[in-house]
Order: C-alpha cells, then sequence, then structure tokens
C-alpha cells in the first residue's frame, strides 16, 4: 500500500515569545492510499489543525508533509493550489454552500476553478450528483435543501475532481444521528468503490471505531493509535 | 479558473447584490457624466472656434505687418535713439505704421513666401442699390483660400477682374431682395472717399449671401478688385510714396510646412522687421481660454470621479467581507492569489464600466438636448454653435480613465481578498 500523505515530526506554533502557543507538538503520521482514518480529540486539542497542515492549508512551523512522496514545503504556491485542486476534496462541518446558486453550479465550483469547460463541468456535474442521489436537485438552489442534502452536495462537491483523498471535518457534526449515519455511509462507501482515502476529524467515537485507523490526539501530541480489525480494508462494516 | 469564467461569476457576483451595484454605478455614472458634459462643451467651443476663424482667413496665410519698437512714445521706457531706419509705433493705435512698397517687395522675396496678398487701406462708406437707401457697411477683403460658410451663391473670386462681394444676411431684406437665392448675381453699389474727402460709387456683383457667423458679423467679403478699384479712385493723385502703404498684407506659404520651418519663415520676416502670425496663432489665444474654462470645470469632474471611487471601496470592502466564507472556500479548493484578486478587481472594473457606458449615453441625449436648447435662448446670436460636441476619438480616453479609476478604487479590497487567510476565512462565522 503506497502512502499518500506522510507528515514528518510536524510542529505548529501559532504567536511569538510569551504568547506562543503550540497547537501541534511533534506529529509524525503516515497515511496509505485507500485507508480511512480517523483524527480523534476533545476541542483545542490541534487535531483541525492536524487536518489543515495534511490538508497543505497552512503550513508547518517545522517538520515536513509529503503528497505522494513530494515534500509539499518545497512546492510554490501555485503548486500547492494545483495539487488540492486535482488530488483532494473537502467536506466541512458547515456546509459553505452558496445559497444564491443552483445546486449544479454549487457542485461544479472545483473544476470551474480548475479551468474546465462548462459543457464537462455539467457532464461531471450531473454525475457526481447522481452518485449522491441528487440529481433531481440540480437546479434547485442551494438554500432550499435541508441539511442532509446540503452535506451530500458538499460530498458530490468534494467527489466530482476525482479526488486522492477527501478530508472530512466533523462532517456530520451538523446533522441528525439518522441523517449523520447516511452521510458516513455514503462516504464509507465511496472508499470502498472507488478506493478514495478518507481523513475524518471528529470527536464523536462511534464514527471513529467504524474507520480502520483511530488517531487519538491530545494537548498537540498523538497519544495512541487504535487499529479496528473490524472496519476492515476499504471500509467494510 | 478560465478568465471567461471570472467575467462570468463577476457579473453574477455584481447580480447579487443589485441595490448596491445599482448605488455604485450610479455614482461612477455622475463622475463620468459630470465629465463627459464638460468635455462635451470644451469640444463644441473649439469646434465653433475653429468654423468661425476658418470663415475669415486661410491655414496657409501668414498675416504679415510692420514689427514695432517699443510700445511708441507714450511708453514708461527711457526715450530712445531716433533711427530713421526703424518704423516707429505710432501714438495713435489706430494708425499702426504702414509697409510700403519697397517692404511688400522684400516680402515678397523672403524664401518661404510664395505670394503676397496686397490688403488695400480703404474703407466702404455705405453699401446702396438702385431705388434702395444707403446703409452703412464693413467690407473685409478677402484672404486666398478662406472658408465662409454660404447660405447662397459662391465666394469672391479674388484671382477675378470684377468686382465680387457677398453680402451678410442681415443686407438681404434691407437691399430689397426677395430671398437670399435672389441677391445672387444682382448689382450693387458701394461707396467710398476719395482723397479729396469726395464720395464716389463703384458697381459691385453679388456672388454670394453669407452665413452670419460670431466673428464676422455684419462684415461683408469683397475680392481683390472691388479694393483695387476703390483704392485706386481714392489714391488718384497722391504721390506714389504715400500712396503704396499698407497696413498688412497676407503672405502664403506651403501648408505642409513642418512647424520648425514655419518658425525659421517668421524669424526670417523678424528679422527684416515684420511681424508675422498665422490663423493658428491667432486662433491660439482663443482655444487656450478654452483649455483653461474646460480644465476648470473637469476639476469639478474630478472630484465628482473621487467621490464615487470611494463608493466602489467601499462597495467592495462590503462584498469581502460579506464573502469571507466563499473566499475562503475558493481558496482552499485551490484557487490561486492571482484569480481572486482578478475577480474582485474585474467586479470594480465593471461597475466603471457601465457607469462610464451609461453616462456616455445619458452625455449624448442631453448634450443633443441641451445644444438645442442653448441654440435657440442663450446663444441665440451665435449662428451655427452646437454647445455639446462628443467625439469618439475624446469619449474613448474618457471611458478608458474611468474603468482605470474603477480598477485602482477595487485594487485595495481585491488585495485584501486575495491575502485572505483560507482557515480563518472558512472558520469565519
Amino acid at each position: 500500500m503506497a502512502d499518500v500523505i506522510t507528515a514528518k515530526n510536524i510542529v505548529k506554533t501559532y504567536g511569538k515569545g510569551e504568547s506562543a502557543f503550540s497547537a501541534l507538538k511533534g506529529v509524525d503520521l503516515t497515511i496509505g492510499e485507500g485507508e480511512v482514518v480517523a483524527v480523534i480529540g476533545k476541542s483545542g486539542s490541534g487535531k483541525s489543525t492536524l487536518m489543515h497542515l495534511l490538508a497543505l492549508l497552512d503550513t508547518p512551523t517545522s517538520g515536513s508533509i509529503s503528497v505522494n512522496g513530494a515534500n509539499a514545503s518545497q512546492m510554490n504556491r501555485k503548486k500547492v493550489d494545483r495539487l488540492r485542486n486535482d488530488e483532494f476534496g473537502f467536506v466541512f462541518q458547515q456546509f459553505f454552500l452558496n445559497g444564491d446558486e443552483t445546486v449544479l453550479s454549487n457542485v461544479v465550483l472545483p473544476l470551474k476553478i480548475a479551468g474546465i469547460t462548462p459543457r464537462e463541468r455539467k457532464r461531471r456535474g450531473l454525475e457526481v450528483l447522481k452518485a449522491v442521489e441528487l440529481d433531481d436537485k440540480a437546479n434547485s438552489k442551494a438554500s432550499n435543501l435541508s441539511g442532509g442534502q446540503k452535506q451530500r452536495v458538499c460530498i458530490a462537491r468534494a467527489l466530482i475532481n476525482n479526488p486522492k483523498v477527501i478530508f472530512a471535518d466533523e462532517p456530520t457534526g451538523n446533522l441528525d444521528s439518522q441523517t449523520g449515519s447516511k452521510i458516513e455511509s455514503l462516504l464509507f462507501s465511496l472508499n470502498k468503490k472507488k478506493g478514495i482515502t478518507l481523513i475524518f476529524v471528529t470527536h464523536d467515537p462511534d464514527l471513529a471505531k467504524r474507520c480502520q485507523r483511530e488517531v487519538h490526539i491530545k494537548d498537540g501530541k498523538i497519544v495512541s493509535v487504535t487499529v479496528n480489525k473490524a472496519a476492515g480494508k476499504r471500509g467494510s462494516k | 479558473m478560465k478568465y471567461r469564467d471570472i467575467i462570468r461569476t463577476a457579473n453574477s457576483n455584481l447580480r447579487k447584490s443589485k441595490l448596491r451595484t445599482f448605488l455604485t454605478i450610479g455614482a461612477v455614472f455622475m463622475g463620468a457624466l459630470t465629465l463627459m458634459l464638460t468635455t462635451g462643451v470644451g469640444q463644441g467651443l473649439k469646434t465653433y472656434v475653429d468654423e468661425q476663424v476658418s470663415a475669415v482667413g486661410a491655414k496657409d496665410a501668414l498675416i504679415i505687418s510692420v514689427k514695432t519698437e517699443g510700445g511708441g512714445p507714450v511708453s514708461n521706457d527711457n526715450p530712445k535713439d531716433y533711427d530713421p531706419s526703424k518704423k516707429q509705433a505710432s501714438a495713435d493705435f489706430t494708425n499702426p505704421p504702414m509697409l510700403s512698397a519697397e517692404d511688400v517687395a522684400k516680402i515678397e522675396k523672403t524664401e518661404g513666401i510664395k505670394s503676397v496678398q496686397l490688403f488695400y487701406p480703404v474703407a466702404a462708406e455705405y453699401i446702396t442699390r438702385q431705388g434702395q437707401g444707403k446703409f452703412l457697411i464693413t467690407a473685409t477683403q478677402a484672404v486666398d483660400g478662406l472658408n465662409q460658410p454660404l447660405s447662397a451663391g459662391k465666394l469672391v473670386d479674388n484671382s477675378s477682374d470684377t468686382s465680387q462681394i457677398t453680402i451678410p444676411p442681415a443686407f438681404v431684406g434691407k437691399l430689397g431682395f426677395s430671398n437670399d437665392q435672389d441677391a445672387v448675381n444682382k448689382k450693387v453699389a458701394m461707396a467710398f472717399k476719395d482723397s479729396q474727402g469726395q464720395i464716389f460709387e463703384i458697381p459691385v456683383t453679388v456672388v454670394g449671401v453669407q452665413e452670419k457667423t460670431l466673428i464676422q458679423g455684419n462684415a461683408a467679403n469683397v475680392n481683390d478688385a472691388t479694393m483695387l478699384a476703390a483704392f485706386n479712385r481714392a489714391t488718384a493723385g497722391v504721390p506714389d510714396f504715400q500712396r503704396n502703404q499698407y497696413a498688412y498684407v497676407v503672405g502664403k506659404f506651403d501648408v505642409n510646412m513642418s512647424e520648425t520651418d514655419l518658425k525659421a519663415l517668421k524669424d526670417r520676416l523678424a528679422e527684416q522687421g515684420y511681424s508675422a502670425s498665422t490663423l493658428e496663432d491667432q486662433l491660439g489665444i482663443i482655444n487656450n481660454v478654452i483649455n483653461v474654462i474646460t480644465v476648470f470645470l473637469a476639476v469639478f469632474a474630478g472630484i465628482a470621479l473621487a467621490a464615487a471611487s470611494f463608493g466602489i471601496v467601499n462597495t467592495l470592502f462590503m462584498s469581502v467581507q460579506e464573502r469571507t466564507r466563499e473566499i475562503g472556500l475558493m481558496k482552499a479548493l485551490g484557487m490561486g492569489r492571482r484569480k481572486i484578486f482578478a475577480l474582485f478587481s474585474l467586479e470594480a472594473i465593471l461597475i466603471g464600466f457601465w457607469g462610464a457606458l451609461i453616462a456616455l449615453g445619458a452625455a449624448n441625449i442631453i448634450g443633443r438636448i441641451g445644444s438645442k436648447v442653448a441654440a435657440n435662448t442663450l446663444f441665440k446670436d451665435f449662428e451655427g454653435l452646437e454647445l455639446f460636441s462628443f467625439p469618439t476619438r475624446a469619449m474613448i480616453p474618457i471611458i478608458i480613465l474611468i474603468i482605470v479609476i474603477a480598477f485602482l478604487a477595487g485594487a485595495l479590497p481585491a488585495r485584501r481578498a486575495s491575502r485572505k487567510d483560507p482557515i480563518e476565512a472558512l472558520r469565519y462565522e
């Protein structure tokens, strides 16, 4: 199993001098292709910071992060932008949908940024909306959808560029438990069908147990790693 | 993101907050309109003056007269030695020093002068026609190549041996003609005084009727033959040295002569004691006045535009604030700083573009109505004055200027948007 993301001794410090605060104090983590990993910890533990660094949304104060074997700290900003656009998908707790626009135009945003033609965007947009069973809502305004539907739109948006990795930051945090578990199942099925690597950031132990590996974070350090044999390869239950 | 998509996105963003966009465009519109109207008035006046002046002179003509020493005997300078070889400015300003036949010969020989037209110092007493009254008239000898607008007939011909005149419109009825066309090819008589103070009349043919112009006023144009005939009669018996005297002559030069060659020609004339000025030299003073007025008005337009640009800055800052999360998401999804900057500055440019375009339309309408109203009321006597003029070559730079101002106003908010940290932006509630 090839490694998709490798983090070596990463430290993230905010501020300087006496007011300096270390959110991460030396973390090593390797994520393999097709793996489902949960980063679990309480709020303020540094789990979100870790995800931001792994997703190249931020740069570590020290240490290195490699994506597909390439050291990200040696890439220029443009290359990092393109890497995120090509390889990563994001699902956030807040949906970050543009309520005034149609579901379809929300979904195709990554392709628009990538400079894909409108016709191709529409074709692939409808394809991913079908995958999340929302193709009938393609032309509805995003603000008219329910919470669960919105999160499915977000997953479709994360999926549209055929990413290697999907980062999901508390993807079910804003949803009731029934809808939440449907969203989880949808994400796990993507891992199973397409082999997409999933990285969850959560404080929900139930969700973490469904992942192959649980990485427990506390005060900026990995305190323990649990491997769930029952979760099995490619996220089978 | 492709530039086509950036334009589309910028457009749809503007459409999303319609009222705000509308008000900002309104502010730009007001500034642009002011600038266009002031420029339009400047252009209109300039065109008018150009037309007016070309009615009294030609482009390839140098008006040559004696260059006078000092300010004349009444000047405050120290007393100067008398020099019989130099012409003295007369204390009587109505009688400037005259050019003699010798002077004319010297001017003719000056390199660069193709020909010299003599202007005979005779003034008409009145004009009359058989069976009609006598009317005072100012008649000026036509410069070769002048472009007097006519309502009927043709211009006087200086190469003709017969006396010709074009009359101002006010004289048509006075001289008993039923209309402008009726006056053409009719005989009239012009009266002059001879050296003994005796009035004599010479027959003149009306070849055309002039349109009323500002500078020309009610002055008639006559050809060389008319003035020569009058001059010969008026100075009969006067000794030659007193007779052949001219206040000014007109020297013709090559129209294509370069600016520097023309300057050299003027210098050559100045060396010999003659002052020379072209039509443009004289036009220059009037145009300078118009330019000063236009600049003065444009300052107000500039203030209006400055106010409008603050409007753009404000609108875009609000927009950046409101769309913080959207910007964060776009950055997280891999949109580069430059594209974010392009997106926001394009919104500013579009605001400027629409404001300027609508202003251009409005300026044309206001100009058309304004010109008509002005021509019928305030500027009734200024025949042919188009108060507002909007030539494309003057309007395109204004539109570009406004777009540039809009871009500069949008640059600051756009820069702020482009530098937003995606994590901070996504965390923003």
